[in-house]
């Protein structure tokens, strides 16, 4: 409404932190060759995504299967971007308000993984009436939410972006962490070593001066020593914590995006359009900031659409399409276009069953995208469910599908390109090794 | 040549016709001379043809024998020179006569020769220069040679026989008195002649005497005279007092003073009086300028003549007002006299008090009383007086009064910030106060029983901005601040999101929020559940029963166990999570029963507003709660928890009211509620110890009553665990809390509210607005690599910890303009004396809990800060930056 904010923006560089700056996560200690930038963008899609709907099998006999189950949420085939996959064995439409990343598929530059989800081992529906485990509670938000940053089917601490940045930091030159979110705080980001820093479009880092020089400097000298106090307080000392990274981040950050080139690449005004441009101008600036490994968190709500899901997925689409795609230009106006993977994350699929109110409600595996020039696209990895209620891969009555691939090894696939080790897959993924393939081959 | 020649000739033609005579002659020899005084000459006379009898008669200026002055000579012809040269010329002449003796003796011959006496005299004055002060004496040396020491010297001064009073007089000894008054040149001449005796005289010589010699002497006059005018410099109020002195050294001897003022000798009633023993009195008032005392040292007699002076400029200036000590201390409201003692008050002097104008007695320039009346609204506040007096020599100082309650106080100011942080919005000054007089249990007391805020039913129809606005005013300016906290804590818990839902629906949750915040839980529940607002934001509005292949929405059934009452894993009564032997955690509910109370909440669609049940499903809010179409809804059988069994065919409200019957027995409601409002008042680690007393009162008040939402809330508070301030207890102060603290504790009125809902924003709370239906943040949120739980965190990144302390900046530099009246008047007053700032602000902000090394750094900063607003704005800046104010310990 009333925007009441039309006051002088003044960002300071911050002198008070000045004299202790060090690297914001604590340094590994084998160095290691940089080999050039790579950069991972998760896109989050909050409330949990229809994936169902997202991408539908279009060989006739799946799609009569899902024409039946999904009733009144099942989208005529003809409105569906047609693409092939598995060498043309497989065809699959793409929802019409996804037609630009239906573009990048055909340009194999957007692949798709199917039925993906989170799981502790491989199982199957009897498996799970046998008493296999499962990730606690399935179906939860806010539960699957942390499980599909954490990769970790009990919840967990850490994310798995964190987990891969903790070994490959010392790619980094630069003093930020690699992660960096522009959608809040994100789990996915915090490892055990490095934190993430948020930068979201909009907002700005740097303490805002006032009043007499002399006061001014008394000021930021005070504010230092504030932040050390207290250490014994948890509380304190995180809170302390977190503005010491904002500190020190702020000069840095803002005197890089000041002096990078402005992208040309005209993004939506969506929030996530807006997200995805505050990533590529990070990105621009990345040879400044000294950053040749970056993890990026960005992601946009409405997904838990109970009521009135094809409406509600045409705005959505609409707004995910063409941000990313916008994203995966400005990467190739950067030149890093190859260096760049864009993936979705979503806490679960919904149930394939329509309820009542013309929605879905919350289920388990879905489907993801994962976009990028070093992506093996055109193509789609991964297997979808048996499309039938109450059949083989249903884990209750309404379509709630068993995930025949694990987040564990969608998110390995991701880190590995990123640079983490085969051999430390399992560091970061405790659970991988309970999956043959510990990695998809997407990427 | 030939003219030479020719003179030469007709010479010796003369000569050799006397030679041709036979007259007897004379001839003095030798024909001239010059002889010194006193000393003799051997005349020879040469006769010719002289007769035997002769007589060689001599003279000297035709006296025979001579005489004393020209000299003598005897009969034999040795001349005497006199002892001084007897004229100017020194000529004298000196004759020979030849006579014959006998009868008849007569004069035969002369001859005469003019004899030069030189004159030798010579007179020496010494010291040929000398300084000599006024009035003093000083004796010149005199010493003559050549002449008899007996010689007259006469002794002038400028050319003054004798010198005179102006110049300084010499006697004829030569004893010169310099003058009492500097002459117009400080610089005489001394002179002394010697002087020739006059003729018969009686050797003083006359004025006409001849001077056979002179000397000179300068003479340096020295004005030696200093005075000293003491106290040099000097500020006097008007019609103040002030002795002088002058001290004088080197004047001469019966020297006068003169005392003048602006030189007005005495001066006079405008430049001020001065005595001609120097006592000054100021003036009435403050002249144009400052007058000029001045005092000058006059030679005996002199009038016009001044040896020396001295001045001092006098400040007429009132005296700066200066505050020793201000009476009473503290005072409780109602009238109070507040008694100022100290100096420079003037009949004129004001006061102000925060800026406003207040009227001073004056008693005398060492007391003034300021008569007034503290409000209660004032109480905890320090009230800071500046005293003024007014141009010309404007001062002020300032005095302090702390308005508090009579009476001893019950808590100590920390207790009782810990309870108003828990239970309000921000602490106030006035609230500190209260709550420390009349203690917790009065206090909540109060609170319970104190009516409701209300929400206008304007806002029905306008933005949600407009009732986010709203209930921050409320929570900035209203008394029922513990409902007000509950309501929005609840909204926390039963969220819904003006993404979702608009002001229509929005408004009456808020209202049943207000008004089942001290009310029983399953009234919470139900009032909530029938919602036009939840039925919207999580689809039970119009939940169809199962048809055609579709079943009911499962959003309601599941959020409403999962976040609202209950949660996911069975609990303890501390509401720790139950596991089974193998570790495994007890779920409180699966996938089967989400579908079950799924279809429990079918039927049910908008009010109608009209009498009766629809028959329709509706799709127009007409107000109220919602109302169930019993054609939609699922009649079947339905098994809940515990094994309750909802038989079929009952209508939509039997099942809902027996199935929120069923979760509110669920023995997982009270430690699942009760830890939540824990969380969100006091700690985000409450001990189960702590939850497991809460849940039991949730159990039963205490009169058999479950979910008694006031007792639960009281309970909460009063809990000795509220109390501590362990490393692990409190929370992180939400951004809502912390702007409305921040304004509450600065009693800074707010004339623009939503923009500080702007502000939450920015630091991650748009209010009214949660993301999603978990609400701001999830009460799972942990840090320290999930040590602990701290659910306010999840929102606290750099950019809204940024955001958080550009707000304080933003606030207290004025980038709010009046949006925001920070009372800077009061608060730079305190600055004045920095200790009292700190302690001030400790105590509202932190509820004096700064820790020493804290108070220390800003301290450091304040000072080192320019001017009184400045240092009170970095006293506010540093303490509500600062993480000890955020996290509420």
């Amino acid at each position: 409404m009333r925007s009441r904010r039309e006051f002088l923006r003044k960002i300071t560089a911050l002198g008070a932190a000045g004299a202790g700056f060090t690297r914001l996560g604590s340094i590994s200690a084998n160095a290691q060759t940089a080999g050039g930038y790579r950069a991972l963008v998760c896109v989050f899609l909050f409330g949990g995504n229809d994936g169902g709907n997202m991408v539908v099998p279009l060989d006739t006999a799946r799609y009569t299967q899902y024409q039946r189950g999904r009733g009144g949420l099942a989208l005529p085939s003809t409105q569906l971007g047609a693409v092939t996959a598995k060498a043309g064995a497989e065809s699959y439409g793409i929802h019409p308000q996804l037609e630009p990343l239906r573009q990048l598929y055909l340009q194999k530059r957007m692949a798709v993984v199917l039925n993906v989800g989170t799981l502790v081992r491989p199982v199957t529906k009897t498996d799970i009436r046998n008493g296999a485990p499962v990730p606690d509670n399935l179906y939860s938000h806010s539960d699957q939410t942390q499980q599909w940053q954490t990769s970790n089917p009990r919840g967990g601490r850490t994310g798995w972006g964190g987990r891969s940045a903790d070994l490959i930091q010392s790619y980094n030159t630069g003093i930020l962490p690699p992660g960096i979110s522009v959608n809040g705080n994100s789990l996915l980001l915090l490892g055990a070593q490095t934190g993430g820093l948020n930068v979201s479009p909009g907002s700005r880092l740097g303490v805002d001066s006032f009043g007499s020089e002399e006061g001014t400097q008394a000021r930021q000298a005070a504010m230092a020593q504030i932040l050390t106090f207290d250490s014994g307080v948890t509380m304190i000392s995180t809170a302390s914590g977190v503005m010491n990274t904002a500190l020190q981040a702020a000069a840095e950050v803002n005197a890089a995006l000041n002096s990078a080139p402005p992208i040309t690449t005209v993004f939506p005004q969506s929030g996530l359009g807006q997200q995805l441009a505050q990533v590529a101008q990070i990105m621009a600036a990345r040879g400044s900031l000294g950053m040749n490994r970056q993890i990026f968190f960005a992601g946009m709500g409405g997904f838990d659409n109970h009521n009135d899901l094809i409406s509600s997925q045409q705005g959505l689409y609409g707004a995910l399409g063409p941000a990313v795609a916008a994203f995966y230009n400005a990467t190739v106006e950067l030149g890093i276009a190859d260096q760049v993977t864009t993936f979705t994350e979503s806490e679960f699929g919904r149930t394939f069953n329509v309820n009542t109110g013309n929605g879905s409600d919350h289920a388990w595996g879905s489907q993801m995208m994962v976009v990028g020039g070093a992506v093996n696209g055109g193509d789609a990895y991964g297997r979808l469910p048996v499309l039938e209620m109450e059949g083989p891969d249903d884990a209750g009555s309404r379509g709630l599908w068993i995930p025949s691939t694990a987040l564990d090894q969608y998110a390995a696939t991701l880190a590995q390109w990123f640079g983490v080790q085969p051999v430390d897959l399992p560091v970061v993924f405790p659970n991988l090794p309970n999956f043959a393939a510990p990695t998809l081959g997407f990427l | 040549m030939r003219n030479l020649t020719w003179a030469l000739t007709l010479l010796a033609a003369a000569h050799t016709a006397f030679a041709v005579t036979t007259a007897p002659g004379i001839e003095l020899k030798p024909g001239s001379a010059t002889v010194d005084p006193d000393k003799t000459l051997q005349f020879a006379a040469v006769l010719s043809n002289a007769p035997a009898a002769k007589e060689i008669r001599y003279f000297v200026n035709s006296v025979r024998g001579g005489s004393a002055t020209y000299g003598t000579i005897t009969t034999a012809g040795l001349y005497d020179a006199p002892a001084v040269q007897p004229t100017a010329e020194g000529k004298v002449t000196v004759s020979a006569e030849l006579w014959s003796t006998g009868n008849g003796a007569k004069k035969l011959a002369s001859d005469t020769t003019v004899v030069t006496i030189r004159n030798t005299a010579k007179l020496n004055i010494t010291p040929s220069y000398k300084d000599v002060g006024l009035g003093a004496s000083f004796t010149f040396e005199k010493e003559v040679t050549g002449a008899p020491a007996t010689l007259f010297v006469r002794w002038y001064v400028n050319n003054l026989p004798n010198g005179s009073a102006a110049v300084g007089t010499v006697t004829n000894a030569g004893v010169y008195k310099a003058p009492m008054s500097p002459p117009s040149n400080m610089k005489v001449t001394l002179r002394a002649d010697l002087l020739a005796p006059s003729s018969g005289g009686s050797g003083t010589g006359g004025l006409a005497a001849r001077v056979l010699s002179t000397d000179s002497s300068t003479i340096q006059l020295k004005n030696t005279t200093n005075l000293v005018l003491e106290p040099g410099n000097l500020t006097l109020a008007p019609g103040g007092k002030q002795q002088f002195t002058a001290t004088v050294a080197g004047a001469p001897a019966g020297y006068r003073l003169r005392w003048s003022v602006t030189s007005i000798v005495g001066g006079n009633a405008s430049v001020g009086t001065i005595t001609t023993a120097g006592l000054y009195t100021a003036p009435a008032s403050i002249p144009s300028s400052s007058p000029v005392v001045k005092v000058e040292v006059l030679p005996p007699g002199a009038v016009n003549t001044v040896l020396d002076t001295d001045t001092t400029t006098v400040a007429i200036k009132y005296a700066p007002l200066s505050i020793t000590s201000a009476s009473p201390g503290a005072v409780a409201p109602g009238a109070y006299t507040l008694v100022l003692r100290g100096s420079g008050f003037r009949s004129t002097t004001t006061a102000t008090l925060d800026g406003t104008a207040v009227t001073p007695q004056y008693v005398s320039d060492s007391e003034l009383r300021i008569p007034g009346n503290a409000t209660t609204a004032e109480l905890g506040s320090i009230l800071a007086f500046k005293i003024a007096n007014p141009s010309p020599n404007s001062s002020s100082a300032y005095a302090y009064l702390r308005v508090r309650s009579g009476g001893a106080p019950l808590l100590t100011s920390t207790e009782a910030h810990r309870l108003l942080r828990q239970a309000t919005w921000g602490p106030r000054p006035q609230d500190l106060d209260h709550l420390m007089r009349v203690g917790k249990t009065a206090w909540l007391n109060e609170q319970f029983a104190m009516p409701s805020s209300t929400i206008p039913e304007e806002l029905l129809s306008k933005s949600l901005e407009y009732t986010q606005e709203h209930y921050l005013k409320l929570a900035l300016e209203n008394n029922d601040q513990l409902r007000l906290r509950v309501a929005w804590t609840l909204h926390k818990i039963w969220v819904i999101s003006g993404f979702d839902v608009e002001s229509r629906q929005f408004v009456p949750y808020l209202r049943i929020l207000l008004n089942r915040a001290f009310g029983n839980y399953f009234d919470l529940m139900k009032d909530v559940t029938l919602s036009p607002g939840m039925g919207e934001y999580l689809d039970m509005l119009n939940n169809k029963k199962g048809e055609a292949g579709a079943m009911p929405n499962e959003n309601y059934a599941r959020e409403i166990n999962q976040l609202f009452t209950l949660g996911l894993y069975r609990l303890t009564p501390g509401g720790a999570v139950q596991t089974d032997t193998l570790g495994n955690q007890l779920l409180t509910y699966t996938q089967d029963d989400v579908i079950e109370f799924a279809r429990v909440f079918t039927g049910w669609t908008y009010n109608d507003g009209k009498a009766g049940a629809p028959t329709q499903l509706q799709y127009y809010d007409k107000g109220g709660p919602m109302e169930a179409v019993q054609r939609y809804h699922d009649t079947g059988e339905k098994r809940l928890f515990n094994g309750a069994v909802l038989p079929p065919n009952q209508p939509a409200e039997m099942d809902l009211d027996a199935a929120l019957r069923n979760i509110f027995e669920h023995p997982n409601l009270g430690p699942f509620v009760g830890k939540q409002l824990i969380q969100q008042l006091v700690t985000s680690n409450p001990s189960e110890a702590y939850v497991g007393r809460i849940a039991a009162v949730f159990a039963n008040n205490g009169q058999g009553v479950r979910g008694d939402l006031k007792a639960v809330v009281r309970a909460i508070l009063l809990d000795p665990e509220a109390s501590l301030a362990a490393p692990n207890s409190g929370k992180l102060m939400e951004p809502a809390l912390f702007v409305t603290s921040i304004v509450r504790g600065l009693k800074a009125p707010v004339t623009d509210t939503p923009f500080l809902a702007d502000f939450t924003s920015d630091m991650g709370q748009r209010m009214f607005y949660p993301p999603s239906v978990f609400s701001y943040y999830s009460p799972g949120f942990r840090i320290a690599g999930g040590a602990q739980v701290a659910p306010e965190f999840q929102i606290y990144t750099s950019v809204t910890a940024t955001a958080r302390v550009n707000f304080a900046a933003q606030l207290l530099s004025g980038e709010f303009g009046g949006n925001v009246k920070v009372p800077w008047s009061n608060l730079s007053a305190l600055a004045r004396n920095p200790d009292m700032l700190m302690d001030y602000v400790n105590e509202v902000f932190l509820g004096s809990r700064m820790s020493p090394e804290m108070r220390t750094a800003i301290l450091q900063a304040v000072l080192a800060s320019s001017g009184d607003k400045e240092k009170a704005q970095t006293a506010l800046y540093l303490t509500i930056a600062s993480p000890q104010f955020q996290v509420e310990r």
